[in-house]
């Protein structure tokens, strides 16, 4: 039994040795590795330092950029407004001058015109003055004759308006006598309808109070009878 | 048994015209609503005052003869049914030139109920326009049998003669 323990003890110091054996080695190969992380720290640090320096540049440079466009768009702009009010000026010109111009030669050619007009007038104010006296002359002796014509041609004329008014005149009397004849009947027949009427109720006013009460019931009576003859009931 | 009939006949009795069934209307109307008032007295005692005297006494007359329904129920029924037959009675309209004594209203009540072989109620109309004679409305027909309408005629055909 104690040489058993013993062994156990032994391979259990054994296992000890040997854990401690792995463990130098593991350490002896992490401090292998660690001049070369050494390394790579340092070249990810140059790296992003490198990085950095580029980004600032290409901020520079498109700051730089953005000023030197918006400077070029503002002179552009200027140029252009002032190339506009230039042009202004110059069409300003050129219109007044073109004005001027133009008003000049109308003034040149209705001077032209009414001179021309006058040139011509004055040698036809005798053609018509000479004309006008012959025309004058054919005027009077047409219308002497004209006159003649009308008076003969009213006379016959007056004397055919004096032939239609008597007709007219007998026909509207005509006419009236037709609408006085039948207002007059009209109011002959209305006077026999009034006459009628009155008639009929003085009669009814009258013979129905001379009726006494037994011949009154005895006439009902009657028509109830004739009323059953024409089998109403 | 209630007779319905018989209650009519009596409760229209000396109704000819018009107004004589008007006034009846509104009697039995008033009597149909005193059934359920005024506890267990008859109820001629309980409308006494309300409606003409005449129908009263008919009332009076039917309690003792024991013709009218006891129960409160069938007696607002025989009421309602009494007013629907009142409101259907047959009428003729009669146009006459004279006011009618009540002895010649009750003779042509009688003619016409002798007629028809029922009561017709006669709808009086006064005008003394038509002279003598009757105008008549009945059962949609009209004739005028007055001596207006004869003379009338007779003054149109003389009217006429003489334009």
């Amino acid at each position: 039994m104690t040489g058993v323990v013993l062994i156990a003890l032994m391979l259990n110091a054994l296992t000890v040795l040997l854990v401690l054996y792995l463990v130098y080695r593991a350490d002896k190969a992490i401090g292998d590795f660690e001049p070369y992380l050494q390394d790579v720290e340092k070249m990810r640090g140059s790296i992003a330092k490198r990085g950095n320096e580029i980004l600032e540049k290409t901020i520079t440079v498109a700051q730089e950029m953005i000023r030197n466009a918006v400077y070029t768009s503002q002179k552009n702009i200027r140029q252009s407004e002032s190339l506009q009010a230039e042009m202004e000026n110059i069409m300003k010109v050129g219109i007044q001058q073109n004005l001027s111009e133009n008003k000049q030669m109308i003034q040149k050619v209705t001077q032209d015109i009414l001179k021309a007009y006058e040139d011509q007038f004055s040698s036809l104010g005798k053609e018509v003055e000479s004309a006008g006296l012959a025309a004058r002359q054919e005027v009077l002796d047409a219308t002497k004759l004209r006159i003649a014509e009308l008076a003969e041609s009213m006379s016959s004329e007056l004397a055919q308006i004096g032939k239609t008014a008597d007709e007219k005149i007998s026909s509207e009397l005509t006419a009236s006598q037709e609408v006085i004849k039948a207002y007059r009947d009209q109011k002959l027949k209305e006077l026999d309808s009034k006459v009628y009427q009155v008639l009929s109720q003085v009669a009814k006013k009258t013979i129905g109070r001379t009726i006494d009460l037994s011949d009154h019931e005895e006439l009902v009576m009657q028509a109830l009878e004739k009323a059953k003859k024409e089998n109403l009931l | 048994m209630v007779n319905q009939e018989g209650i009519l006949t009596k409760l229209t009795e000396g109704i000819y015209t018009q107004e004589d069934l008007e006034l009846l209307l509104g009697d039995v109307e008033e009597a149909n609503r005193w059934v359920y008032k005024g506890g267990s007295v008859p109820l001629s005692k309980k409308i006494s005052g309300s409606v003409s005297e005449g129908f009263r006494k008919k009332i009076e007359s039917l309690e003792s003869e024991e013709n009218l329904p006891g129960n409160r129920k069938e007696l607002a029924a025989l009421f309602r049914n009494l007013l629907e037959n009142l409101e259907k009675m047959v009428k003729a309209k009669l146009t006459l030139a004279f006011a009618p004594s009540d002895e010649f209203l009750t003779k042509l009540a009688g003619w016409f109920e002798a007629q028809t072989g029922k009561k017709i109620v006669l709808d009086i109309q006064i005008d003394e326009s038509i002279i003598a004679g009757c105008r008549l409305e009945y059962s949609g027909e009209y004739r005028d049998y007055s001596l207006g309408e004869k003379l009338e005629a007779v003054l149109d055909q003389e009217i006429k003669g003489l334009v």
